[in-house]
């Protein structure tokens, strides 16, 4: 169950590539699952209004069952500014754990695909899977080489290893991460993986689980959509399925099978 | 101890503090976060004849101290929400106020007739005034004839207390609200979210998909402010005031303008307790200021 808490925050730190580490201190809140998301918001009056919508990029339990919570952010408007260049010690008001996070891949090996500032979720998820001796890969895309978002210090635990993909071809791949991801699965010397995790603007989550579904392999997407209030209730990031039907991504997502919003099946 | 009930036709509130239709979905949402003894009362989100699904995204953008949203009226439908909605509505401890709206007059009758006969809603709100749908709604909020008609219909249709949303995009709401007043109404909400519209300067496309929305939250409070003092010069049923109030001191301000209740709206999003803490707020300051009953508060303004 959600729940709305005042934490200070413990410190913001660069984290490469354009990115801060948002650092909560640590406080008597319940644990997260990877993939799950938290609305935060500053001390700030009624501008910014809305609190933004962050996963949960790490979290680590401290002594006396205390939880540290840390969020990944890239400045891209006022309130991504202001909590980007906030002091610690401001409180934030922290409303979560909300909506649904991932599941552990169904057998050995599992790759993450992240687009930008789309790696926020991962380095929770990594930790995660790595206390259960899988291989797991990250493939990491972005516009150019300095925009490549730091892999904050969960390289370690990716026992696959990762690849970078960047649009000018600045560093690694020469394409977008999605063109990284099919040539991969094309490539003799891989291990087909399990699962795929796939976190970034929405285009690139439907291109990815286009790739996936030709592959036959499945696909799970973390959901990027504007929030006002993370509980379902505003009906700002209602998103339509291929079905014709309304998903809420803040309750039913932000973390789904892609199958349930794009065709599995490919295109006539 | 401060009596800070307020009575709206036969719809009685344990305090003056609602949350609006739209923030604050079927209430169970909010379970965890709101004790609903210490509100008066939750609205839903505006109930149609069929469900709806909405406009496809975006559907909200954030300006200045407010919300432009096009949602597109997103609803269960009247059957599902007797179904799996009401059910934890008649169990919560406060007044439960159905929102809704149809595309005629007579459809605005047969809900009213259908919502109003179900056991557990306390009273019915019909927004004639919603602007993010290409019917449904506005249409019959900026005339008074037609505001009028659909009122009566509705009235005649259920003897639930009925209050009517106004439009704040009409040039004279004192006129509205007399002739939704005449043709019956328990009470008038004033007012629904405000017409508005954002551009992206760089694709030269407007951020939301609709094109215009409705701008909600703090930005627009003086201006639903100068409507509900309007209103009440216009009417004597009770004004429920509806647009950006997020403290205790807006819902004063709000009754000092001639509003009986206030809703919480957009503030519900900023913090999910808001409805709570004003209510509680609203308490205190009339302990501290001597104000045994809030029609004290009411109206209360010194024009100059």
């Amino acid at each position: 169950m959600p729940a709305l808490s005042r934490i200070p925050l413990e410190a913001v730190e660069e984290a490469g590539g354009g990115c801060l580490r948002l650092v909560c201190a640590p406080a008597s809140i319940v644990a997260p699952i990877p993939g799950q998301f938290y609305m935060v918001r500053g001390p700030w009056e009624a501008d910014p209004l809305l609190p933004r919508p962050f996963s949960i990029a790490r979290f680590r339990t401290v002594k006396d069952e205390q939880v540290q919570l840390e969020f990944l952010l890239r400045i891209v408007g006022r309130g991504t500014r202001l909590l980007g260049t906030a002091h610690a010690g401001i409180e934030l008001d922290v409303l979560g754990p909300l909506g649904n996070g991932f599941e552990q891949p169904p057998g050995d090996s599992a790759w993450m695909v992240a687009g930008g500032i789309g790696i926020a979720p991962f380095p929770a998820l990594t930790d995660a899977i790595a206390t259960s001796k899988r291989t797991l890969s990250l493939l990491v895309g972005a516009r150019t080489e300095a925009e490549i978002p730091g892999f904050v210090d969960f390289e370690t635990n990716l026992t696959g290893g990762v690849e970078i993909a960047t649009d000018d071809g600045s560093a690694g791949f020469a394409g977008t991460v999605v063109d990284l991801l099919a040539s991969r699965l094309q490539r003799a010397t891989e291990a087909r993986p399990s699962q795929i995790y796939v976190c970034g603007p929405h285009p690139m989550l439907e291109a990815a689980a286009a790739v996936c579904a030709g592959a036959g392999i499945p696909c799970s997407v973390s959901l990027e959509a504007p929030m006002g209030c993370g509980m379902g209730t505003c009906r700002g990031c209602v998103i339509q399925t291929f079905q014709d039907t309304n998903f809420t991504v803040c309750t039913e997502g932000p973390v789904t099978d892609a199958n349930v919003i794009w065709s599995s099946k490919p295109a006539p | 101890m401060t009596d800070l009930s307020v009575q709206i036709g036969d719809l009685s509130l344990r305090n003056p503090i609602l949350t609006a239709s739209g923030t604050f979905g079927y209430a169970s949402e909010y379970e965890t976060m709101v004790d609903f003894s210490k509100i008066g009362g939750v609205i839903t989100k505006g109930i149609s004849p069929e469900p709806r699904l909405g406009n496809p995204q975006p559907r909200i953008w954030e300006t200045e101290s407010g919300l432009i949203n096009a949602i597109g009226l997103d609803n269960v439908g009247v059957k599902d929400f007797e179904l799996s909605k009401l059910d934890y509505l008649r169990e919560i401890n406060c007044a439960v106020v159905v929102n809704f709206f149809a595309e005629s007059t007579e459809g605005y009758a047969t809900l009213a007739h259908t919502l109003g006969a179900m056991v557990g809603v306390d009273a019915l709100e019909a927004n004639i005034s919603c602007p993010n749908v290409k019917s449904g709604g506005r249409e019959f909020g900026v005339d008074p004839a037609a505001a009028a008609d659909v009122t009566r219909a509705s009235r005649e249709a259920t003897n639930c207390p009925l209050i009517v949303k106004l439009s704040p995009d009409v040039s004279n709401i004192g006129e509205i609200a007399s002739a939704v007043a005449d043709a019956g109404a328990d009470a008038i909400t004033v007012a629904n979210s405000i017409p508005a519209m954002a551009i992206d300067i760089d694709s030269r496309r407007p951020r939301l998909s609709f094109g215009r929305g409705g701008l909600t939250g703090p930005a627009v409070r003086p201006i639903v402010t100068r409507l509900v003092y309007e209103s009440a010069q216009a009417t004597n049923i009770p004004i429920i005031a509806s647009g950006g109030a997020s403290s205790w001191r807006d819902v004063v301000e709000f009754m000092l303008a001639g509003a009986s209740a206030v809703q919480a709206g957009t503030v519900n999003f900023v913090n999910p307790r808001a409805s709570v803490e004003m209510a509680e707020g609203l308490e205190t300051y009339c302990r501290q200021n001597g104000i045994n009953s809030l029609e004290q508060l009411v109206g209360a303004v010194n024009m100059p």
